[in-house]
């Protein structure tokens, strides 16, 4: 009995010393991927080391990661493991030459971009500075409106960004296409709002000018991104083209689940014409 | 229902600015922002335009109208159909209505 006891209390106590240094991230397995960023920024120079969703760069051939933070080069494999016809078109469908070295394509290159502009977007949106590494799990390190605001909202509106990111990932979507709870978000015009069910333009940003400042009207109704999602709507980050060519970073796709609007009455847009989206 | 693909800019709720190729020709469709409503027009102008190069569409848009041969006419912004997406193509037939209204067809 007390060799039992005794066994019990060493896999507990095994288990509370190593599991969160094992632990860096929880993987969905229905969803086949992580449901959790890494909390670590490993390389800032490698733009796949934005993509904290990824496992070893997308690159298990080549890296390992034993601790969850950090890829590291797997063991040398031995050349003669990629020889013949069929290792070498498995190969070069993964742009992966004789040498076991990842082949950055033009097109790979262009798709690291885009996934690194998303993923710097998504940091900015957060209030976190995308060339700076952080430790901890990002969604605990949201500043901005959610820093100003109470204990008690911070745990509410951290509660949002996780949901949100589940909900994102279940649906299929971009993580870094979903605003943060906190976030306004803004309707310019006077009109009534759309229809509950129908897909609107809107602005979001950290605050309520920044959000103004990405619509053209000089009258906004303004709510939060967790407000609309609460009530069952969704708000997705989707960048757009003005008719100047450059690109509007704070456009958003919202649509209202029921009514009444979660969007407060018309007010004026405190942000100057001149510095609006044009 | 025939539709076209379109290039676009100025999304807000649908594209308010953007180019569309109909049998051959070149039309631009224009609901710009005014200033004394507070809010995007009701209308499309929509203007037939030269052959356009890739530095004309790559660049501001903002001059595209001074550069059409002719305005068409103007059609409401809830009589265009887009794709799903919104994003992608247009109907044809509000153009080759409106050509039939200005006697162009």
């Amino acid at each position: 009995m007390k060799t039992q006891i005794k066994n019990l209390l060493v896999a507990i106590l095994f288990l509370l010393i190593l599991k969160p240094a094992v632990v860096s991230a929880y993987y969905d397995p229905e969803l086949g991927r992580f449901i959790q960023p890494d909390t670590v920024i490993p390389d800032l120079s490698n733009p796949q080391s934005y993509n904290r969703y990824s496992y070893v760069l997308n690159n298990p051939l080549r890296y390992t990661d034993p601790s969850g933070h950090q890829t590291t080069p797997a063991e040398a494999e031995p050349e003669r493991e990629f020889e013949g016809e069929i290792n070498r078109e498995i190969r070069e469908s993964q742009n992966i030459n004789s040498r076991g070295e990842h082949i950055v394509t033009t097109e790979q290159r262009a798709q690291d971009i885009r996934e690194l502009a998303n993923s710097a977007a998504a940091m900015r949106m957060r209030g976190l500075d995308p060339n700076k590494t952080y430790i901890g799990p990002l969604e605990t390190q949201t500043v901005g409106a959610s820093a100003k605001a109470p204990k008690a909202d911070e745990a509410a509106s951290s509660a949002i960004v996780k949901f949100d990111a589940k909900f994102a990932l279940q649906q299929g979507a971009n993580p870094a296409t979903v605003v943060p709870g906190p976030y306004a978000v803004v309707r310019g015009g006077q009109a009534p709002m759309p229809a509950a069910g129908t897909t609107f333009s809107g602005s979001m940003g950290a605050t309520v000018p920044e959000a103004a400042a990405g619509v053209p009207h000089g009258t906004i109704r303004s709510t939060t991104a967790g407000a609309v999602r609460e009530q069952g709507g969704s708000v997705v980050l989707a960048p757009e083209a003005t008719r100047s060519g450059a690109i509007n970073q704070s456009h958003v796709n919202v649509t209202e689940a029921s009514s009444p609007t979660v969007f407060g009455p018309p007010a004026p847009n405190p942000v100057p014409k001149s510095e609006r989206v044009q | 229902m025939q539709y076209a693909s379109i290039q676009y800019r100025d999304f807000y709720d649908v594209p308010r600015m953007f180019i569309v190729q109909f049998n051959g020709m070149t039309y631009l469709f224009d609901c710009p922002f005014d200033e004394r409503e507070d809010e995007y027009s009701t209308h499309y102008s929509v203007f037939l335009m030269p052959p356009l190069d890739t530095a004309d569409l790559t660049g501001d848009w903002r001059q595209l109208p001074t550069m059409a041969v002719q305005l068409i006419g103007k059609v409401l912004v809830s009589d265009v159909k887009f794709d799903a997406s919104k994003r992608n193509a247009i109907s044809t037939d509000i153009i080759g209505r409106l050509l039939k209204k200005s006697g162009g067809d």
